[in-house]
């Protein structure tokens, strides 16, 4: 498994500089004054305007400005926000655990429906559960998420009252943060209505999750049929049969193993994708998670906001490709024992 | 009794167009210990009836048969999973791919360790020493750390002894080899088929050797049966048939073999069946062969009946003479 490390160190490194090229270019490109984007003021005396200069090096040549702002970016300085005052770097780890607890949950829910959907539908290929679901699948990756999130809001908040329409925990409960994840921060409060907490926590958790998980469920769904398909077609499927396997034995051992490897990669570009999906399932739930940040970021024109969270929420999309890499080493003995 | 013993034995595929009759009409009788060798071109059905015998078709298949004994036991009359384990206990089969036919993800001692608990059970340690055992008895060097490796560390040839450690473990009664060295090198092709024969002689294993190699079955196999869309044509003893064919495609088959050094013979061409093999769902009339045969009249479009000649069983209206040397 480690020995694809370097060889995957070195395209993280390439994905890294293109990351930070290209926030670095968008600054630039933005209309205005440079300087002015980043102080995020129209007027500013004139001690503050050279400050600013001098410390971005807008007056230098541009390569040397890219030099500089790698510098400071290596330093952990990714700017301030021009709204709050705050640093940029501050802001997204306080919001980060907010998107990645509702990351994790979509992604956890498209996977425990999506595989065994997709493996059903394989065994029982062309029967009714199998066209019924693919045909539902279809749907759902089609569907525009912030319609579908609304529809939800529509009849389970609205209509039916089951569970909140926004936030994550309701104001009666009082959790200080520690970890960021609410579902977490809750339990380890020590509070005498922590489980309550708990509770309110996971309701309101699961609409957006729902919600942020459902393209990726109908996308896991599919591929886990047809990937599944392909590998009950194979030769070593037939000898097992041969051997006198069980047939519970053969999906689960035999077949599933090896369906996962193409099921690994697509879940994994799945994970860019649920960066986007999250600006949008956070705006319609008001979850204050880094998607909301950045729209409300590029509707304030905070620059710094923008850019740094571009290069922090990027690198973490790269970081974890390089996990599902790893995963996917360890999965397939034909990488991890070369070839 | 005889170890297999099938009679008209069918296998239909349904398709969007119609179902296709794939196996026709095959009967097979195998004794204890016997070779018997299946010949045919590629979409003969020689394989599908191997698959129909290990009760491996696909689902889209169907098997008919008026009769299936198996050491005098009716294999028709069980329930479809009883049947799949009595004939996984008792029969095991290779294939042409070794590699593919290993799963990738698994080490070969697994795979193996899966087959002989199926089949003897035993503890761990016991079936780990059975396992080392199997692979120093089919050949392959060093077995204990090959126990670790994954088929894609092994070449085709150490696969294909994997694979047949793995078959003779349950200790079948009867293996079937489907094109077992046609994906192999030529060298590697003899010391498999010799493996093969060790075993055949030395555990009392029937053997079902599936090709399209006569090279191959004349050096390894008591009977051979030719197979031309999906029918037997001809059936006999293997120095017979070689020496004298009866049917027509035998003939041709036998003469579009390449001899040593005929290309510097004068005049000597390689003989060429005219046309070629129909596609299964639209076969001719009559005798299958008929429009490509030499010798076809208009008889032909009669389909012919498996008919006994002096011990062998030919498919054919004017079954060829001892004298007949092909035109």
């Amino acid at each position: 498994m480690w020995r694809i490390f370097p060889e995957k160190f070195l395209v993280v490194l390439t994905s890294f500089i293109g990351i930070t090229l290209l926030s670095f270019t968008l600054i630039r490109m933005a209309p205005g004054d440079p300087v002015l984007l980043v102080a995020g003021e129209r007027s500013i005396d004139n001690e503050r305007y050279q400050t600013i200069e001098r410390q971005y090096g807008f007056d230098r040549s541009l390569p040397v400005q890219y030099g500089i702002y790698l510098k400071r970016l290596l330093k952990g300085d990714f700017g301030t926000s021009a709204v709050s005052r705050e640093p940029v770097l501050r802001e997204f780890f306080r919001l980060f655990p907010a998107t990645l607890e509702l990351a994790f949950c979509a992604m956890l829910f498209a996977l425990c429906l999506g595989l065994p959907i997709g493996i059903l539908a394989a065994m029982k290929r062309n029967s009714l559960f199998d066209t019924t679901a693919m045909s539902v699948a279809l749907v759902g990756y089609s569907m525009p998420i912030f319609w579908w999130g609304m529809l939800l809001v529509l009849f389970f908040s609205l209509l039916l009252g089951w569970t909140p329409v926004a936030g994550r925990l309701d104001f009666i409960y009082d959790i200080p943060p520690r970890t960021g994840f609410m579902l977490i921060d809750t339990l380890i409060s020590g509070k005498p209505y922590a489980l309550a907490a708990f509770i309110n926590a996971l309701h309101h958790l699961l609409l957006p999750a729902i919600v942020l998980g459902t393209v990726p469920l109908a996308i896991i769904a599919r591929m886990t049929r047809s990937s599944m398909l392909t590998v009950l077609k194979s030769d070593y499927i037939r000898t097992a049969r041969a051997k006198g396997v069980s047939s519970r034995r053969l999906i689960w051992i035999h077949a599933l193993r090896n369906a996962l490897i193409p099921i690994l990669t697509v879940a994994g570009l799945q994970v860019s994708l649920l960066v986007t999906g999250a600006i949008l399932t956070e705006t319609i739930f008001a979850w204050p998670g880094i998607g909301k940040w950045m729209l409300d970021a590029i509707s304030r024109r905070d620059y710094s906001v923008v850019q740094g969270g571009f290069v922090l929420i990027a690198s973490s999309v790269v970081l974890v490709n390089l996990a599902i890499d790893l995963l996917y080493a360890w999965v397939n003995p034909r990488i991890r024992r070369g070839r | 009794m005889s170890l297999l013993h099938v009679e008209n034995l069918c296998v239909d595929y349904t398709t969007p167009e119609g179902t296709v009759r794939v196996v026709d009409r095959v009967s097979l009788k195998l004794d204890f210990g016997e070779v018997l060798g299946i010949i045919g071109e590629s979409g003969s059905g020689k394989s599908v009836l191997a698959l129909a015998i290990m009760e491996l078709l696909s689902s889209s298949a169907q098997m008919t048969a008026d009769l299936f004994m198996v050491e005098d036991q009716d294999v028709m009359k069980m329930a479809p999973a009883a049947r799949r384990e009595f004939l996984s206990s008792r029969f095991a089969i290779i294939f042409q791919e070794p590699t593919t036919s290993l799963n990738p993800n698994m080490t070969i001692g697994r795979q193996l360790d899966e087959a002989i608990r199926y089949h003897q059970g035993g503890s761990r340690r016991q079936r780990h020493h059975e396992a080392i055992e199997l692979l120093a008895s089919v050949g392959l060097d060093e077995p204990e750390s090959r126990l670790r490796q994954y088929p894609h560390e092994l070449s085709g040839g150490m696969n294909q002894r994997v694979m047949i450690a793995m078959a003779v473990s349950c200790r079948p009664r009867l293996l079937i080899a489907d094109e077992p060295t046609t994906a192999l090198d030529v060298t590697i092709q003899a010391q498999i088929l010799d493996l093969l024969l060790r075993l055949n002689r030395d555990r009392d294993m029937a053997l079902i050797l599936i090709t399209h190699d006569f090279a191959i079955l004349s050096e390894t196999t008591d009977i051979v049966d030719v197979m031309y869309c999906g029918q037997i044509v001809e059936s006999g003893r293997t120095g017979n048939l070689l020496r004298a064919p009866r049917h027509p495609y035998t003939r041709a088959l036998l003469d579009s073999v390449p001899q040593f050094g005929m290309r510097h013979k004068a005049g000597s061409r390689l003989f060429n069946l005219r046309g070629a093999t129909p596609p299964m769902r639209h076969l001719p009339v009559g005798c299958y062969l008929g429009p490509r045969c030499p010798y076809a009249r208009k008889e032909c479009v009669e389909t012919p009946k498996l008919r006994k000649i002096k011990g062998r069983s030919v498919r054919c209206h004017f079954p060829l003479d001892d004298k007949d040397k092909g035109k």
